[in-house]
């Protein structure tokens, strides 16, 4: 059914912004976390998105399922980690210079509210598929 | 096919391919045709409605809006099948009545 | 049966098979609205609708709607615009409903002889 169609794309669209406020809520949860895990600095994560889809009627092929856009994973950053220089601090090296995480806490702000109104729209594209299918749905009383 | 009165619906209205209706001979076998394709569309909108929910309840793609007309086509057929069967049986009813 | 139903109600039908079909390709620029490299899309009826019921109607293309400026990444959706554009259709889609229930809503008076 090309609702249930609709409601699906708009169904991963949501997922694909959760999976993306989460990574940003623990990239920014992590902002200073100097030792993680590796013994390395916390290197922040992204989620990388794909396009599932490149035509609305690739959809028409039997048992095609269409998802719109597909989470492909989270990728960690591999650049270096940011070197600030803090003598007093603990993880101090003997140069003085400690290795902090590569987190922008303003850049993972902004793409917070990018993700959570993209969220929100999602949420309405998904509302309005349903409320086509009740409205056909009437005809039928 | 010219237009279908709707109007209230009397026994007389069916209109037949025969354009001459003076043979009652002539108009009774146009009307027995119409009659009969008449039924034979309704049963195939029937058979539409019956396609499109096996459609849609094993999943394939479908064309929603066009599936729902479909049934809702099939219902208001068979309403009006009905009652010009009703209505046919009324008016055979009366026949028999009448005195001769 | 046929002649209970007019050009208007396969009109109204195509009408609404266009909608739905709109709507999905709408909603999948919605969900690639962060995806790198994504164009915004967008269903166009090349010529306007053929009311004649024996003919099927002509599949509507699939053509880039965005204004290729990129966004952030080669994204060219625009979230405001995508929305306004949800909410034209469904707007169509409600009012061609409506059209059709009044279609059948007569239909059923004028069989059924009560009004």
């Amino acid at each position: 059914m090309d609702i249930f169609r609709s409601l699906n794309v708009s169904a991963s669209g949501l997922t694909a912004q959760r999976a993306r406020m989460d990574v940003i809520a623990e990239n920014i949860a992590n902002s200073d976390t100097t030792i993680s895990a590796t013994g390395r600095p916390y290197q922040r994560k992204s989620v990388v998105l794909r396009a599932s889809d490149s035509s609305a009627f690739d959809a028409m092929l039997p048992g095609g399922k269409p998802s719109a856009v597909v989470v492909d994973g989270v990728r960690t950053s591999a650049e270096p980690p940011r070197r600030i220089w803090q003598p007093e601090h603990p993880q101090a090296g003997p140069d003085g210079f400690v290795e902090v995480p590569n987190v922008n806490t303003v850049q993972e702000m902004t793409d917070m509210m990018a993700s959570t109104r993209a969220y929100e729209a999602n949420a309405v594209a998904f509302q309005a598929a349903k409320s086509l299918g009740a409205k056909l749905l009437e005809l039928l009383r | 096919m010219s237009d279908l009165r709707i109007g209230s619906i009397a026994p007389a209205p069916i209109t037949t391919t025969s354009p001459a209706a003076s043979a009652s001979a002539a108009g009774s076998a146009g009307f027995g045709d119409a009659l009969a394709r008449a039924l034979s569309e309704v049963n195939e909108l029937q058979l539409k409605s019956s396609e499109a929910a096996v459609a849609i309840a094993s999943g394939e793609q479908v064309d929603t809006a066009q599936m729902i007309v479909d049934v809702e086509k099939a219902n208001i057929s068979l309403q009006f099948a009905v009652q010009v069967r009703n209505k046919l049986l009324e008016a055979y009813q009366e026949l028999m009545r009448m005195q001769v | 049966m046929n002649v209970l139903f007019g050009s208007s109600i396969t009109a109204l039908t195509r009408g609404l098979t266009f909608a739905n079909q709109r709507h999905e390709v709408l909603a999948q620029n919605l969900a690639n609205v962060e995806t790198p490299n994504y164009r915004a899309r967008d269903l166009v009826r090349d010529e306007p609708l053929d009311t004649t019921s024996d003919t099927p109607a002509p599949l509507p293309r699939v053509t880039y709607s965005g204004d290729g400026a990129s966004g952030i990444g080669g994204n060219d959706v625009d979230l405001e615009r995508e929305m306004g554009r949800i909410a034209e259709n469904t707007l169509l889609h409600h009012t061609l409903v409506q059209l059709l229930a009044s279609q059948f809503a007569s239909l059923k008076q004028a069989i059924s002889g009560r009004v």
